[in-house]
């Protein structure tokens, strides 16, 4: 069974990514803890300069954002570390396939078997997506469960909201990794053109605000005003599915 | 039973990999029923052929049809795949399987997949289940492999060398696996391989590429018939003659004896006689010697 | 009883199993009215292609050597001719070949050569 072979390719990644983020998060939650006893310190210390723009007021902005959990969790769990660690995972779910089989040498039997490439290719993208989904929705639930053990407390609905958010851009990240496999046979150069890209997202994020992919993945509108991106997951999903498609395409015409 | 009917065809197939020409015009047409040997040296374009066919690979000019479907119809080409059965030349199969494993995940794609020759010959092979792909050795895996070939149920096996590494006694196993299967079932075997010795031994066809092109192809007992030499011994020194029969391969001139190896005996015939020596004697060549001449004259 | 032909000899793997047919009968290997053994059988015991083992009993039964009954099976035909007359025929054989040949050398042409083995015959 198809699907049988693609979870056994990629469960070693899927698992590693879904304990690993979901221990950032929880860790994320106990790291509040020590804040919560670093800051009446850094107040008594510093005068914190006026919020507003330029570094400075950036860092005004964060350390302010950060005082109570919600806030906190938000910037260390979705604004940083299920997101860069996230857009990670997603990538690597999206590489191999037939091209990293070729290398191996076992693409000729797969090719042997009586189904379409773009059914492999199917198969292999709705598990690596349901992986990607799997691997957004998870962790951030860790947080309303570990919440309470600290004498906090943190809403379901966020965390699905969040995790919603982390999916898409991360269903975007794997879209991309498993459009340059059908490329690149190894594991290096779809990893590291992805993440020249992502660099570049990130850059173009700084320069044109309204392009924030990573604001999207971050649920921020969501943390500041209630809305969910909806903008930004209409976009990230029509990106998706043409790296998708074009993906089908390049394969169809790849001769082994 | 040998039909009209093509199991593989191809019609003047190329195909560049980017400034490589690796067929130039390949011409096969194996009967079903048939079992075909595809001979050729390294790099003449055997694997290549074979991945046309199977859709492995698109053709740059030319047709191919496998069981009368065209292969570069990708929808057309995997459905027709349920019918094939094939071994590549490095036998490879999922390193991370098991044998067990490997069965299992094959045995759904084919309807018409033969559990009891999959007992047969799970048995026969000796094969260890529960141990992995990446543990067995190469001729443990070309068993696994046929194995994985044979049950489908499959109107044609293509087999890219099927019997390279594995020793004599493993060698015949395989053979008469193959043979065994042709008897009882309307099926055709298509072929490649180095051990020019098997195809003579189970093949009633036989085609030969060279430089990415067919040398020669047709029934083997046409070819054994039809491709003599023919030794002349003449009372004086042997004459220096243009031959104009068409096929003569080659001539040899050693004092009264002169050697006259051609790919079409009939017409020679007359010829021969028409230059009056005193002895004519015409012997077979054997399958090997087809081969070195019909790929050396490509040099 | 069959034993593996040799398919480097040059001769026709089909006409070697012929030959060795021919053989078990004349040594009495195979007796008339005889089965022989059905050509999977054979093709998967000497390890040749079904097809040939085919068309050499296909020659046999053309020979009437054997008699091909549909559905049963290949049985020595009970008119089999002894191994002297096969033999005797096949020396013939090879005798008018010989005798052919050496005319054609000399330069006498095939419609000559007819007319003269059928005014010999025509003599008798």
């Amino acid at each position: 069974m198809l699907w049988q072979k693609a979870w056994l390719e990629t469960r070693w990644r899927f698992i590693s990514a879904l304990v690993i983020l979901t221990l950032m998060a929880g860790g994320n939650v106990y790291d509040y803890l020590a804040t919560q006893r670093l800051l009446p310190m850094l107040n008594s210390t510093i005068t914190p300069p006026a919020q507003g723009p330029g570094l400075a007021g950036v860092i005004a902005e964060a350390i302010e954002i950060q005082k109570d959990f919600r806030g906190f969790i938000w910037f260390q769990a979705f604004k940083q570390n299920l997101t860069q660690m996230g857009v990670l995972f997603a990538v690597l779910l999206g590489c191999g396939g037939l091209l990293s089989e070729a290398k191996k040498g076992s693409a000729l039997f797969t090719l042997s078997l009586p189904i379409t490439r773009k059914q492999l290719l199917g198969v292999r993208t709705a598990t690596g997506l349901a992986q990607c989904f799997a691997i957004a929705m998870i962790p951030p639930l860790i947080i309303p469960v570990l919440a309470p053990a600290i004498g906090q407390q943190f809403s379901v609905i966020d965390s699905l909201a969040h995790g919603l958010c982390l999916f898409f851009v991360g269903a975007l990240f794997f879209s991309l990794a498993s459009f340059l496999s059908t490329m690149f046979g190894d594991i290096w150069r779809p990893l590291l053109v992805a993440f020249f890209i992502a660099c570049g997202a990130a850059i173009l994020q700084v320069v044109v605000p309204e392009l924030g992919l990573f604001r999207v993945m971050s649920g921020e509108s969501y943390f500041r005003t209630g809305t969910l991106p909806w903008m930004g997951f209409v976009t990230t999903a029509v990106l998706a599915s043409a790296l998708l498609y074009s993906a089908a395409e390049t394969l169809e015409r790849r001769d082994f | 039973m040998v039909s009209d009917r093509l199991a593989i065809e191809t019609v003047d197939l190329w195909k560049r990999y980017g400034d490589v020409e690796a067929l130039r015009g390949v011409d096969l047409q194996v009967p079903a029923g048939s079992i075909c040997g595809f001979l050729g040296r390294n790099g003449a374009g055997k694997t290549t052929t074979i991945k046309v066919l199977l859709g492995m690979a698109r053709a740059t000019r030319g047709e191919a049809r496998l069981l009368g479907q065209p292969a570069g119809d990708a929808a057309a080409n995997a459905d027709i795949r349920r019918r094939v059965g094939f071994v590549s030349d490095e036998k490879d199969l999922y390193d991370y399987m098991t044998v067990r494993e490997m069965i299992a995940f094959t045995r759904p794609f084919f309807p018409r997949w033969r559990a009891d020759l999959e007992q047969t010959y799970r048995q026969k092979f000796e094969l260890p289940l529960d141990r992995e792909i990446k543990d067995l050795s190469r001729g443990t895996r070309t068993k696994v492999a046929l194995l994985l070939a044979l049950c489908r149920g499959a109107d044609l096996l293509i087999l890219d060398e099927p019997t390279a590494g594995l020793d004599p006694a493993m060698a015949e196993d395989v053979l008469q696996a193959l043979v065994g299967h042709v008897a009882g079932e309307e099926m055709t075997v298509f072929f490649s391989s180095h051990q020019i010795a098997e195809v003579d031994q189970i093949a009633d066809h036989v085609a030969i590429i060279d430089a990415g092109r067919t040398v020669l192809a047709g029934p083997l007992d046409d070819l054994r018939e039809r491709y003599q030499r023919v030794q002349l011994v003449f009372a004086g020194d042997a004459p220096t003659v243009t031959l104009l029969s068409p096929g003569v391969v080659r001539v040899n001139r050693q004092g009264r004896v002169l050697t006259i190896l051609t790919r079409d005996r009939d017409p020679l015939m007359a010829e021969v006689r028409s230059l009056a020596p005193v002895s004519i004697d015409w012997s077979p060549v054997t399958l090997k010697d087809i081969f070195l001449e019909s790929v050396r004259t490509e040099d | 009883m069959l034993f593996r032909p040799n398919p480097a000899s040059g001769v026709p793997i089909y006409l070697q199993l012929m030959e060795q047919v021919k053989h078990a009968i004349a040594t009495g290997a195979l007796r008339p009215g005889e089965q022989l053994p059905g050509i999977r059988k054979v093709a998967e015991e000497l390890v040749i292609n079904p097809n040939t083992v085919a068309k050499s009993y296909r020659e046999l039964e053309h020979e009437g050597v054997i008699e091909l009954r549909q559905g049963a099976g290949a049985f020595v035909s009970e008119k089999a001719p002894s191994k002297r007359a096969a033999e005797k025929f096949r020396a013939a054989q090879t005798d008018v070949a010989a005798t052919i040949e050496k005319l054609r050398a000399g330069g006498v042409a095939d419609e000559d050569i007819r007319r003269l083995f059928e005014a010999e015959l025509g003599r008798r």
